[in-house]
């Protein structure tokens, strides 16, 4: 595969990943916008890496429909930030998005790389 | 151009069309995540400049950022979107019970249209409260409209009978009401611009079509009389009218794609005019039809002006990048 068609392939992959990695990402303590865009990027060595203007409205989208809670808090540096935290239904959801997605991977490496190949 | 964190939120902030409360918080949190970067980077060892440059590019460009977050903010709840359309429902339902000739009802409609405004916009002016100042402003709209029509009678009384028909204070008073409603009614949608001209343009998305209604009966001399039940005969299309009044609004809250929005408006209003005028089966002419279609574009489009007028002197833009549509770099 050429590698603009390949890029084409991991923005589209990605594209459908963005909520599963962001709820992913606030599972543990409340985080904020640039502390995921580091994180991630961290996370992943480098393989993931947002648009950051863009993590906003996918954050702000992922509140509205109640998956994470935004929290304005004074931070270590005396900055007012805006924290997230995953909610109960956002765990839920996300179990449901991973459980899915670990049949999906499955299922495309078993047509991929079916055995004894 | 020097990259500039003010001018890039600025920028951004005439973009979004939020609650200045909503915009305010939005443009904090970026320029917080802009003093992120901008920290890290100098700890990097680049230059304030080059940091700024390099922290601004990395956000994106301010107007699709702008964009995507208005689509996220200014989607209505189905509890909002129910409560937006009440009022046109509620008209819909006075004119099918044939009740908008008994004062009582209208009167009752118009007090309740203020109650729910005034309560409204005193707990934050939340989106929903727009088609209800809407009706709120039908009083001084049409108050002026009969005040217009008493100087219009008086100087046709001048010009035919060389008499005033009426007294003079009445005509000083009529003049002073005239201004005063005028000025009542630009506060009110200059207010009502500022933030979003698109939620001014919904308020008033009913207005021509209920000049037209006026107008219909008034140059037919229907309105003049004291038996009305020629105008009730065609209170069923005025419902349906209303009803799809509502129905636009339901979808204007519910779609977040502000041109989608602003189709939806500019379609609407001159098709209810179109409506009326075939559900009617005559009256107005063809051209007077066609001049009330565009007069309802046009009326639509105020708001947009007061929002102009509204603006910002502009900042520095700065739009950087090769990407724009992807939240992935």
């Amino acid at each position: 595969m050429i590698d603009g068609a390949r890029d084409l392939y991991r923005r589209e992959l990605l594209k459908g990943s963005t909520e599963t990695l962001l709820l992913s990402l606030l599972c543990g303590e409340p985080k904020y916008g640039y502390q995921l865009v580091k994180e991630i990027e961290q996370r992943s060595s480098g393989y993931f890496r947002f648009k950051e203007g863009t993590l906003y409205p996918a954050l702000h989208r992922l509140e509205r429909d109640g998956m994470i809670a935004g929290t304005w808090l004074p931070s270590q540096t005396g900055q007012n930030r805006r924290y997230y935290e995953i909610t109960a239904k956002g765990k839920t959801s996300l179990a449901s998005m991973l459980e899915e997605w670990k049949l999906f991977t499955n299922a495309v490496n078993l047509v991929a790389q079916p055995e004894g190949h | 151009m020097k990259p500039h964190i003010r001018g890039y939120l600025d920028e951004m902030g005439k973009q979004l069309h939020l609650d200045p409360k909503e915009e305010q918080e939005i443009l904090h949190e970026l320029e917080v995540h802009i003093e992120d970067r901008v920290c890290e980077l100098l700890d990097q060892g680049l230059s304030r400049e080059a940091a700024l440059q390099n922290a601004l590019e990395s956000l994106g460009q301010s107007e699709m950022i702008a964009g995507q977050l208005y689509e996220v903010h200014s989607r209505g709840s189905w509890y909002h979107t129910a409560l937006a359309t009440l009022p046109h429902l509620l008209l819909s339902l006075v004119f099918a019970l044939h009740l908008w000739a008994t004062p009582v009802w209208v009167i009752s409609m118009l007090l309740l249209a203020l109650t729910i405004t005034v309560v409204g916009w005193r707990k934050g002016r939340p989106r929903w409260t727009y088609p209800w100042l809407g009706y709120c402003l039908m009083g001084p709209i049409v108050s002026w409209g009969l005040a217009m029509s008493a100087v219009g009678y008086g100087a046709w009384g001048v010009v035919a009978n060389d008499a005033l028909p009426l007294s003079i204070p009445i005509y000083a008073a009529s003049f002073v009401y005239i201004a005063f409603s005028i000025w009542i009614v630009i506060r009110i949608v200059r207010k009502i611009a500022k933030p979003d001209w698109l939620m001014g343009s919904l308020a008033i998305l009913p207005i021509p079509f209920l000049g037209f209604w006026f107008f219909y009966f008034y140059s037919g001399g229907d309105l003049l009389q004291s038996d009305v039940s020629v105008l009730k005969e065609v209170d069923t299309s005025v419902a349906i009218v209303f009803l799809i009044i509502g129905s636009a609004t339901a979808a204007f809250f519910r779609i977040t794609r502000r041109l989608a929005r602003v189709a939806l408006l500019a379609i609407t209003a001159p098709s209810l005019i179109v409506l009326a005028w075939i559900s009617y089966q005559g009256g107005a002419g063809l051209i007077a039809v066609f001049m009330f279609a565009v007069m309802s574009l046009a009326v639509l489009l105020i708001p947009a002006f007061f929002d102009l007028k509204n603006s910002r002197p502009d900042a520095p833009q700065f739009t950087p990048d090769e990407n724009p549509e992807g939240i992935w770099g």
